[in-house]
């Protein structure tokens, strides 16, 4: 039983079963609340009852925060998380998620965004699957992703030396607006960048 | 009033504590400034701090009546009427004056402080004061204004007028701004049409905005709004387009349908609708259960449950799925369609180890042994049953090997089912049932150290066992942060005070409340752009989430340990803590007296506490018997604290006499109704009770009653020959608690010295000194006959998992070395803390 539905503040407090997950990032408040102040319509959740000590309950099974951004041909939209509790995966779920986001986005009204596109840890091997599955592919390579996203650019990095563990693969999938599918590139995975490369 | 190096000063004084000096340095300024209303209203608050709140009050109310404008004044006062619970007042402050002034920079102020402080009925006033003064060449305002009538109409502590008026008035605001731009401007409108009662109206608005546009929100209002109409005809409809037309294959589509169904009576259509569904998704196999549920009257039942588990027998959403309809049938028939998926999927081979098991095999298993243990209850203490999940557990580690590590495995949950069972048949002593569940769980978490419901049993289980250091590792590893602190810290923090009242546990605890302090700030300013980008549909949510995040019951109970083991390590800077503690007595308001009415967000705790995690795995169910193993005492709830802070403030005997006797109330009501404390707390609140009667009422038979209590239970919370006490949290927690009587015992004879005359002192003195010696003496007594206990303990264990012809944990003794030995050293630093008291 799934329905999918728009989040709100206070769904903050219900996320355990799926943000104690190791691979799930947790962010600081604020960073949701702008999401939902900012893009209230790209963020949602998956939610399914739950008979918990003889209650009815409703839990939420997953969710996306998306949000919208880029200039002219880089208009854009961006996962930003997606992700599953354990009791809910294999079903679909983080597809039907992604496909609802792209739904949202991908007609003239109200966005009418050119691609779609993530950033996903190199060794994420599962989640990698998934994005193709649903037709992304890599754009780019993002070395040292991860070990600077606490926002200091780390000069250090040297952009031939990769390392699956902190790169991220920045994946896209072009969108009915990018008719000559401008936006995506094959053997992206062969394309180095550094993180102050990928700011909107 | 721009006297800012005296403004400075008088706020140090406040800030340190030092109210008269802070008075003192107020006066002058009275003086100087003889017509600025800033600092009469600055001298009520320091008033009110100091613990004058009649006169606060009665000068506040004298004030307002001049009706000031001054915005740092009508702040203080707003301030003042909210601390003391005078709500009306607080508005009426600003309320007045804007009538009076009408200027837009005050209305504007007025609007920004109602925001900060999540105050829905104050926003709701200072936005119609703005679209009746502001500009309105845009209908920008008119929208906040509907929206905020909207929101307030929600408020329980409306006047009937109110409740009548807003919705009535919000509903015109928004038809003045038609015509309506967006999905968000069309969210006003349609939830103003559903609180005025148009259902079918703001039905028919959604339909035609979504012809044009998609949205969500809306589309979930539609059902809800055919829904409360009663238009079955029209929601059948609708949910069979959404299905057929529009594909949108979801729950609340689904139900909406069979509950439309089932009004109409169209039970063959609604067959037929599922039988044609294109995909045999999870929710169409499981509308057919749904409508049964709604229709009893279905034959084949099984059929629907087998093709269910066909598809799904294999994923883990199996069990919550069916969880709810296992009511409509018989357990045994549903146990007989789950074997045939056993059988027809060759289970056998995989527990006689013919072939290696696939992931699908695994999931099966476990949801063959999660309804097992669910349908029948008496599986709980069912031995064979705990061996089987062993067998099931061993027969499918394999995979293990070959996921991705960050990867789940259900087969852990084998092992949760099996400490469950291991718990509920301990008889008496569970001493040695925590630590072979340690050593279980501590094994599987070496092969899996992702899995988070292992590490949160472990929090537990450590905790239960007096072992902080050891339960903080694990907590760590789950890097909790944020929001969860909120939600989760309970988990590590409860009773900490009585368990670790260490620098250490303090430092923790203060790290753990960072995540308080600048939240109400930032969620203000975002509910503030929810307002600006238009983004209505979730400003109730943000308003709902600063007033549960700010009133956070989690985060008071924190707030209360810090204060305890400041006090234990006789700290005395805790004035800000005791600030925060006040708030939160205001706010534990003792539901009993408030049946009345319930309460808005804004008047009480919120418990955001989340228990069901640990039970997320497993039957989805808190098991009482094992629950109580391992839980640190009873459920602290907004009376546990409301009574702790009504103690500790009698201690502390800074307030005035009428407020002690309704402190001393508040715990004898507690004390009728007492399941929320442990048998030392009760006890503690007895002598405290007893101490209280007789300073403030006179009673020379508590004096006995006292010594009574003193005598009888000395021994029953420092007896150090029960083997259960000895080695688990219980150990610290009276031995705590019992100093902490004793050190406020001292307390109270000082703060009530004219109270008591000397014979008495001295007779309670000498209570007081049989306490703290017998406390002293048993506490040398500890570690001798731990070490014995402790012996024995390691022999039985390892005999259990080492030379047990009935199950094997493949567990070696180096293990159970190694464990016993960490074990070991965290409680000894816990049990360390006792020699010091
Ligand atoms: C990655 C994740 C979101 C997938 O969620 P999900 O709802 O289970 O995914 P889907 O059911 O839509 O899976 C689609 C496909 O992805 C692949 N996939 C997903 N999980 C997989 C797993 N555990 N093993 C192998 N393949 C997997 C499969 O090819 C799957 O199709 P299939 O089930 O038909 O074989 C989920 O595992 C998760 O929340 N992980 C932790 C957080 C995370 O990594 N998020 C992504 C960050 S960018």
């Amino acid at each position: 039983m799934t329905s999918i539905v728009p989040f709100q503040a206070t769904d903050l407090f219900t996320l355990n079963a799926i943000n104690l997950d190791s691979l799930t990032e947790n962010f600081q408040v604020f960073f949701y609340l702008q999401y939902l102040s900012d893009w209230p319509s790209l963020f949602f959740k998956s939610e399914s009852p739950i008979l918990f000590n003889n209650e009815l309950l409703t839990t939420p099974s997953g969710y996306m925060m998306g949000k919208n951004e880029g200039h002219s041909k880089e208009w854009h939209t961006h996962i930003t998380a997606v992700t599953i509790s354990p009791t809910y995966r294999r079903l679909g779920l983080a597809s039907h998620l992604c496909n609802h986001l792209q739904k949202s986005t991908e007609e003239e009204e109200p966005y009418y965004t050119y691609f779609i596109d993530l950033f996903v840890r190199c060794n994420n091997k599962l989640a990698i699957t998934l994005y193709e599955k649903l037709g992304y592919s890599i754009y780019r390579r993002v070395v040292g992703y991860y070990s600077s996203s606490s926002g200091n650019i780390n000069y250090e990095i040297d952009k031939n030396k990769t390392n699956d563990d902190v790169d991220a693969f920045d994946m896209r999938k072009s969108l009915k607006r990018d008719v000559n599918h401008e936006c995506v590139r094959e053997n992206g995975e062969k394309f180095n960048v550094l993180p102050e490369e990928v700011r909107f | 009033m721009s006297d800012n190096r005296n403004n400075e000063l008088i706020f140090n004084a406040i800030d340190a504590g030092s109210y008269k000096s802070a008075q003192a340095l107020c006066s002058k300024q009275m003086k100087r400034y003889p017509n600025s209303s800033y600092y009469y209203a600055l001298n009520n608050y320091i008033l009110l701090l100091n613990g004058s709140k009649e006169e606060a009050i009665r000068n506040s109310k004298e004030l307002m009546a001049k009706i000031p404008s001054d915005l740092s004044t009508l702040e203080l006062l707003n301030l003042i009427f909210k601390k003391v619970g005078l709500y009306n007042e607080s508005i009426e402050v600003y309320e007045n004056a804007c009538k009076k002034y009408s200027s837009l920079n005050l209305i504007q102020s007025w609007f920004d402080l109602s925001l900060k402080n999540f105050d829905i009925l104050s926003l709701q006033k200072s936005s119609m004061a703005l679209v009746q003064k502001g500009d309105n060449s845009t209908n920008g305002l008119k929208l906040w204004c509907s929206l905020n009538l909207l929101i307030a109409s929600g408020l329980e502590k409306l006047t009937k007028n109110q409740k009548y008026l807003f919705p009535k008035l919000g509903l015109k605001m928004i038809e003045d701004c038609k015509p309506l731009k967006n999905s968000q401007e069309y969210y006003i409108y349609v939830s103003l049409l559903m609180k005025n009662g148009h259902f079918q109206q703001a039905a028919d608005v959604i339909k035609e905005f979504l012809n044009q546009e998609r949205d969500l929100e809306l589309q979930l209002i539609l059902l809800k709004s055919l829904n409360d109409a009663e238009n079955w005809n029209e929601l059948f409809d609708i949910c069979d387009s959404f299905l057929n037309v529009h594909r949108i294959d979801d729950w609340n589509v689904w139900s909406n349908l069979i509950k439309a169904a089932s009004n109409l009576g169209k039970l063959d259509q609604t067959l037929k609708i599922i039988d044609n569904f294109p995909i045999a998704s999870r929710n169409r196999q499981l509308a057919y259960l749904e409508l049964i549920k709604h229709n009893q009257q279905l034959d084949h039942l099984e059929r629907y449950f087998e093709s269910y588990l066909d598809i799904f027998g294999t994923k883990l959403c199996c069990f919550p799925d069916l969880k709810p309809f296992l009511l409509i049938l018989e357990s045994e028939k549903f146990m007989n369609i789950l074997a045939k998926q056993i059988s027809s999927r060759k289970i056998e081979e995989v527990l006689q180890m013919q072939r290696k098991p696939t992931d699908n095999d695994l999931i099966l298993m476990v949801n063959y042994m999660k309804f097992k243990f669910y349908l029948h209850q008496d599986k709980l203490t069912n031995f064979e049953f705990l061996q089987e999940n062993l067998t099931y557990y061993k027969a499918t580690k394999y995979l293990l090997n070959v996921k991705e590590k960050t990867d789940y495995f259900a087969g852990d949950e084998f092992l949760l089912i099996g400490v469950q069972i291991i718990i509920a048949l301990s008889k008496q002593d569970e001493i040695s049932e925590l630590f072979k569940c340690i050593v279980i769980l501590e094994k599987a978490v070496e092969r899996d150290v992702h899995e988070y419901h292992l590490r949160l049993w472990l929090v537990q289980l450590y905790s239960a066992l007096n072992c902080y250091s050891l339960a903080r590792l694990h907590y760590d590893s789950l890097k909790i942060k944020f929001i969860q602190q909120d939600t989760l810290s309970h988990y590590i923090f409860t009773r900490i005070s009585s368990l670790q009242p260490s620098a250490g546990a303090l430092k923790d605890l203060t790290k753990s409340q960072a995540v308080y302090d600048n939240s109400d700030f930032e969620t203000s300013y975002f509910l503030q752009k929810t307002y600006e980008k238009q983004s209505f549909s979730k400003t109730n949510g943000f308003l709902e989430f600063g007033l549960r995040f700010s009133n956070s019951l989690a985060k008071y109970l924190n707030y209360y340990e810090m204060y305890k083991i400041n006090k234990h390590n006789k700290q005395t800077n805790v004035n800000a803590i005791l600030d925060k503690l006040r708030i939160s007595y205001k706010l534990s308001k003792d539901s009993s007296q408030e049946l009345q009415r319930s309460l808005d967000l804004d008047e009480k705790l919120s418990d955001n506490r989340d228990f069901k995690i640990l039970w997320d795995c497993s039957i989805l169910d808190s098991i009482e018997v094992v629950d109580k193993v391992i839980k640190i005492g009873p459920l602290q709830t907004c009376i546990y604290l409301r009574t702790m802070l009504s103690k500790e403030f009698l201690i502390l005997g800074d307030e005035q006499q009428d407020n002690s006797q309704i402190y001393l109330q508040n715990i004898e009501q507690a004390l009728k109704v007492n399941n929320n404390f442990t048998e030392v707390e009760l006890w503690q609140l007895r002598v405290i009770r007893e101490l209280a009667i007789f300073v403030l009422q006179n009673e020379s038979s508590s004096l006995l009653k006292l010594e009574s209590l003193i005598n009888n239970f000395l021994n029953q919370f420092l007896s150090v020959d029960n083997a259960t006490t000895l080695m688990t949290w219980r150990l610290n927690h009276n031995f705590i608690n019992v100093y902490d009587t004793f050190k406020s015992i001292q307390s109270f004879q000082q703060v009530y010295k004219k109270q008591i005359n000397k014979e008495a002192n001295k007779k309670i003195s000498d209570l007081n000194k049989k306490l703290i010696d017998k406390l002293r003496d048993n506490s040398v007594l500890i570690k001798a006959k731990r070490s014995e206990v402790t012996k024995d303990l390691k022999l039985t264990i390892k005999n259990w998992f080492l030379n047990n012809p009935k199950i094997d944990f493949e567990i070696t003794e180096s293990f159970i070395e190694g464990i016993f030995q960490s074990i070991k050293e965290s409680s000894e630093s816990s049990v360390g803390i006792l020699r010091k008291l």
